[in-house]
């Protein structure tokens, strides 16, 4: 997140900017009462915020003009642009994370946890993206195929964040910051530094479901 | 896809849980094996080192800076390896089967008890041969004093001595009516406790007068009446007697009045303090167990199955047990919770921790357990290729790495190159790069922190805190490079939700 020496704070009541270039605190100040959850696209040139009445209001810095607004079963939470900027993701308390499509405001995708939404984060190539919810779970989900691919038992989750290379998630859950293999690929690999021996023959006759013929 | 009531049913099964989830990942990947795998990677830990042996080992050690471990075998074969590299490595060849052995806190002896009642004092890294000490006709066990300048055996014909380590020479010599399975110098280095078959324990002082005497409860008739084990408490205020009637005894150490019998469901195979003298551990028949060392209270029963031998970590934070059905835990003390699980083919007879808990080694046998426990003199024939000495990570798969904060984490953040940066609720600021922690500093705000953003660059973080204390702080350093106060009256004030920083 960056831009030309500006600062922007996010307070209870609404967010302040100070020394903005372009008009920032004007802006906020006209979004109103609730802007707690606010966040810059990579190149600065959008910026989106959680407003009180269950949106999100994406915004032009540079016009200072309201682009769009998504709609939310329920207060937003957490919000994240894609590396590339094309995208957003939220997470609500609607138990919902969504991906939306950053310059049109279409729903892209959406996510089921089983409680608040709390964190969002990409995977640095976009391919994924992994959240964090009330139901002491954090998650990683493919957007190609819409399916969960991980998941990560916690007490609680109160940040995630993906490595530079997106080899390992991050969760944090009370004092604990863990580094998670999650890729199927990975703990494949994992797996094949642990294991002393193969499967024998007989194991796999009793275990494993029938290969289906050619 | 049947692994997990496969793991559930037999810890024992947990590798081949592992095998099968992660065939089944690769066939089809679905979430349902990705749970299995996970979880079961968890517990399994990776093997660094392997030491193969021709007959059963029963003693495994670590040097007091955990940089080398040893294990000795019946096969008569003691190997010295460095932790971080099998061959560089000391083998020693006896001549007779090893029943115990102690390495010098420098590193330069390891001394070895063997089934011919020798106990013989090597010299490392070399392995020449110092001195041969006769402790009787077969050995159980050695130890050092607390200083190394005495070296003290226990054998099976009833035999106890204590000799001088440099010289050779003989300080005392006692006996027991019956077998000496164990003995301990008291940290103070003027007392000798003993246990036997006999159904005592004594503390002998080094002139050889016996200073007390702590026998077995008789009521019930057909109980065994051994004791088992002797371990002093660090402090040196009270010795723990193990007994194979099933009690633990705590006894004052001096006197050796009796302050507690515990009554265990078996007998009791291992008895253990953690070096801060806060726990007990037992190892029994019927399982192990931690106990509050001050009060002699239960803190956690750990599992179940005859476990043979139990290990702490130096900072008693992690404890070791060895189990009769192959399976080596790692228990976290405080919690109860297993750490890792090391699967042996058979039974697994030692462990030992490194002492900052970072390895784990473990030796096996390969036949039943007691077979070998009590056996004492001639042992049966054994064959198979599980005997041998392991070196294990006490770390599980599945993460790559976990920081603990000083205080609940409220703000986190990554910057580029993985450098991360916590802010707590005790006003600590933990800054690290990649999952192992490397480069970490800790820098203090003065406050309870709220928000925690690195600037573009990744050189810099600016923090947020209660009181409107807001701060920018050296990524690599934690120095302070600036400093904002009250920004907005309360902690939401200085939420720097978004803070991007001129660059």
């Amino acid at each position: 997140m960056t831009t030309g020496g500006s600062l922007i704070w996010s307070t209870g009541s609404g967010a302040m900017a100070a020394d903005a270039g372009a008009g920032d605190a004007d802006l906020l100040a006209a979004l109103g009462d609730y802007c707690a959850v606010v966040t810059l696209s990579p190149d600065c040139v959008l910026l989106a915020t959680a407003t009180a009445d269950r949106a999100v209001v994406l915004v032009d810095r540079a016009r200072g003009v309201e682009l769009c607004r998504l709609a939310h079963g329920d207060q937003v939470s957490a919000l994240q642009f894609s590396a590339d900027g094309t995208r957003l993701a939220t997470g609500a308390e609607d138990h919902l994370a969504r991906v939306w499509d950053a310059a049109t405001g279409a729903e892209l995708a959406r996510f089921a946890h089983e409680d608040d939404v709390g964190h969002v984060a990409f995977s640095p190539d976009g391919q994924h993206l992994a959240t964090g919810s009330f139901d002491r779970t954090a998650r990683i989900w493919s957007l190609a195929s819409g399916r969960e691919v991980a998941r990560l038992p916690h007490e609680s989750v109160s940040a995630v964040a993906f490595t530079a290379d997106g080899q390992l998630v991050v969760t944090v859950s009370d004092r604990l910051v863990q580094f998670w293999l999650w890729s199927p690929k990975s703990l494949l690999a994992d797996a094949a530094t642990r294991v002393t021996r193969g499967l024998t023959e007989q194991e796999v006759r009793r275990s494993m479901p029938k290969e289906r013929g050619p | 896809m049947q692994a997990e009531p496969v793991r559930q049913d037999s810890p024992a099964l947990l590798e081949r849980s592992v095998l099968l989830a992660a065939e089944a990942m690769r066939r089809a990947p679905s979430l349902e094996a990705e749970q299995v795998l996970r979880k079961d990677l968890q517990l399994l830990p990776r093997v660094l080192q392997r030491q193969r042996h021709a007959r059963p080992v029963e003693v495994v050690r670590f040097s007091r800076d955990g940089l080398r471990w040893a294990a000795g075998g019946r096969d008569g074969v003691v190997r010295v390896r460095a932790v971080v590299d099998a061959a560089d490595a000391t083998t020693i060849t006896v001549g007779a089967e090893v029943r115990d052995l102690v390495l010098s806190a420098d590193g330069q002896l390891v001394v070895t008890a063997s089934g011919d009642g020798v106990a013989r004092v090597w010299e490392l890294p070399g392995g020449g041969l110092r001195s041969a000490l006769q402790g009787g006709t077969s050995l159980a066990r050695v130890r050092f004093s607390a200083d190394e300048s005495m070296i003290a055996t226990a054998s099976w014909d009833g035999t106890v001595a204590i000799w001088q380590t440099a010289t050779g020479r003989e300080v005392m010599r006692v006996r027991h009516d019956a077998a000496v399975l164990h003995l301990a110098f008291a940290p103070s280095g003027d007392l000798l406790a003993t246990s036997s078959q006999d159904g005592t324990a004594r503390g002998w002082a080094l002139d050889g007068r016996e200073v007390f005497r702590v026998s077995a409860e008789t009521d019930g008739a057909k109980k065994s009446r051994t004791m088992s084990r002797v371990a002093f408490a660090p402090d040196g205020a009270r010795l723990a007697i193990g007994c194979g009637a099933g009690s633990l005894v705590i006894c004052d150490a001096r006197t050796g009045a009796v302050e507690l019998r515990v009554p265990h469901a078996g007998h009791v195979r291992a008895v253990v303090y953690s070096a801060d003298g806060r726990w007990l551990a037992t190892g029994e028949d019927g399982g192990a167990a931690i106990w509050d060392a001050q009060t002699g209270r239960l803190h956690r029963r750990l599992c179940d199955g005859l476990v043979g031998d139990v290990a702490f970590d130096a900072r008693g934070e992690l404890l070791a047990t060895a189990g009769g059905d192959g399976l080596a835990r790692v228990w976290t003390c405080t919690t109860g919770v297993e750490r890792v699980r090391a699967v042996h083919a058979h039974a697994t007879t030692a462990v030992a921790l490194s002492p900052e808990g970072r390895l784990l080694a473990t030796a096996s046998a390969d036949h039943g357990y007691d077979q070998w426990l009590d056996a004492g003199g001639p042992t049966k024939p054994f064959h198979g290729d599980a005997n041998g000495a392991w070196l294990w990570e006490t770390r599980g798969g599945a993460v790559a790495g976990a920081i603990e904060c000083a205080g609940q984490v409220l703000a986190f953040a990554r910057g580029s190159d993985d450098r991360f940066v916590a802010g707590t609720a005790t006003g600590t600021v933990p800054l690290w790069s990649g999952p192992r922690g490397a480069d970490a500093v800790a820098t203090r705000h003065g406050a309870r922190v709220r928000c925690a953003v690195f600037s573009p660059d990744g050189a810099r973080v600016a923090i947020g805190g209660d009181r409107g204390l807001g701060c920018v702080i050296d990524a690599t350093t934690g120095a302070t490079l600036a400093r904002f106060d009250g920004v907005d009256g309360g902690w939401r004030g200085s939420q720097a939700a978004t803070t991007s920083l001129a660059s």
